[in-house]
């Protein structure tokens, strides 16, 4: 005859020997390793984040060597230029991406100019990242690489190609994306917007649909340590956008219509385009913008933090499809 | 009836050979959008591969037109190169990447091609009357 058992009130959660106890540890220790084994990662992960970007300033700005053991002093000459190109076009594809250029050759301003010297010739450096939801839109984040002669470029514009660099790897671990991103790295901007207007030209060639362009100049200077951003010709939307993240980041923000770098080359050709750049408005902005002086040292690495954060948050909800009324 | 003939291989193929850096960049700057470079060239250019092709006499006019394009070209250039090393304020950096010493071997090129083909043209070119046909 089967005993029956009668089980008392809190019965299924009496620990019903020794063994039990230990395999109940075990588990619980085995969950807590787990869990501290992930913030470790995520905090290892955001410690390489840095570690990426601020390699890539100095890389890029001669405070460290590129691959073949060359240092770029400056990334103004047609030689400086194409190793800053290889070295974008190498980052690109290690991040995971397909890297492809964009060739130009734009005549000069004075048309006496092209009799006695070549035209205007660079490349641009990009990326398509695909949506993974059928999408013909296409969301436009980029920044110059270029840098002004003598100077090596730190602030103006390294910092703002680690950040580009930074969200586009961040966009391609997304698991959705209900639009298509353009990463660009824009050759001549020093020389008048050259390599964004080339860019420009060939996007309204292609006929592709640009939700929006954003293109990031000079983000690694904070004085007075408020984190703020400017925003260039927001439209009223994308500064909702802007706004929005940056409450969350508590980041103050500041709009301006000052249109003096490469989203004014979209602007022109109709496209909805802004800029995003350090606090000029209140006077925060680098003592040593176009001089030998804007080194990697000068650059603000929370700050480039910071506004990555940013554009990240922005990205990221453009990727999401709540936001189709943009 | 006066006819043209190229004495020295040497000079006409010079000559030939003088063309095609500036056609390059002719065809460079059409890419670019700017037509200017390559209306100049084939302006002097034309008339002197006609000429020459068809024994015209008056090609050497176009030949001493395109000699001394090529020397104001070298000239200028390397005009242009010391004026800006001594002041770059304000040049783009385009401009001044260019600036290499092979900047200015090429402007001595084409300053020493063109002087060359101007000192040497009636000593390598023969402008000769063509036989008149025999009556007899």
């Amino acid at each position: 005859m089967q005993r029956i058992q009668h089980f008392k009130p809190g019965r299924f959660i009496q620990i019903p020997s020794h063994s039990g106890k230990l395999a109940l540890f075990l588990l619980n220790l085995f969950l807590s390793m787990h869990m501290v084994s992930a913030l470790q990662s995520d905090a290892a992960n955001a410690a390489e984040v840095t570690l990426a970007q601020r390699q890539l300033i100095e890389q890029l700005t001669g405070a460290a060597p590129l691959d073949g053991a060359q240092y770029l002093t400056s990334r103004s000459t047609p030689a400086q230029r194409k190793q800053a190109a290889s070295l974008l076009y190498s980052q690109l594809e290690a991040s995971g991406l397909e890297a492809q250029t964009h060739k130009y050759k734009v005549s000069n301003k004075l048309v006496v100019l092209d009799l006695f010297f070549n035209p205007y010739m660079g490349t641009n450096v990009y990326s398509v990242i695909p949506a993974t939801q059928q999408s013909n839109e296409y969301v436009l984040l980029g920044a110059h690489y270029d840098s002004e002669l003598g100077s090596p470029g730190a602030n103006d514009n390294a910092t703002g190609v680690a950040l580009v660099m930074e969200v586009a790897r961040q966009l391609l671990s997304l698991e959705e994306r209900h639009r298509n991103f353009i990463i660009v790295f824009f050759d001549q901007e020093e020389d008048g917007h050259i390599g964004s207007k080339a860019f420009a030209r060939h996007i309204q060639e292609q006929g592709l649909y640009l939700h929006s362009v954003h293109t990031v100049d000079m983000i690694g200077w904070d004085a007075d340590g408020d984190r703020a951003v400017e925003l260039e010709y927001p439209s009223p939307a994308l500064k909702a956008l802007y706004a929005q993240a940056a409450a969350r980041l508590d980041i103050p923000l500041h709009e301006t219509t000052v249109s003096s770098t490469d989203f004014a080359s979209f602007k022109e050709l109709g496209y909805t385009a802004m800029g995003i750049t350090e606090e000029y408005v209140n006077g925060d902005t680098t003592p040593h913008y176009h001089s030998a002086t804007d080194t990697a040292e000068t650059v603000n690495y929370a700050y480039l933090a910071s506004t990555t954060a940013l554009v990240w948050q922005v990205m990221k909800k453009l990727a999401t499809p709540q936001n189709n009324e943009l | 009836m006066k006819r043209i003939e190229i004495l020295s291989m040497a000079y006409l193929y010079i000559l030939v050979m003088s063309f095609f850096p500036l056609l390059i960049k002719g065809i460079l700057h059409v890419q670019g959008g700017s037509y200017a470079p390559m209306i100049v060239i084939n302006l002097l250019a034309l008339p002197v591969i006609y000429g020459l092709y068809n024994g015209k006499p008056w090609v050497t006019f176009f030949i001493k037109a395109w000699a001394a394009w090529l020397m104001v070209y070298g000239a200028v250039r390397i005009l242009l190169q010391i004026l800006l090393s001594i002041t770059s304020v304000g040049v783009e950096a385009s401009i001044l990447g260019q600036l290499t010493v092979g900047y200015t071997l090429f402007s001595l090129l084409h300053l020493a091609v063109g002087w060359g083909l101007n000192r040497y043209l009636y000593s390598c070119v023969w402008v000769a009357s063509k036989p008149e046909p025999s009556l007899a």
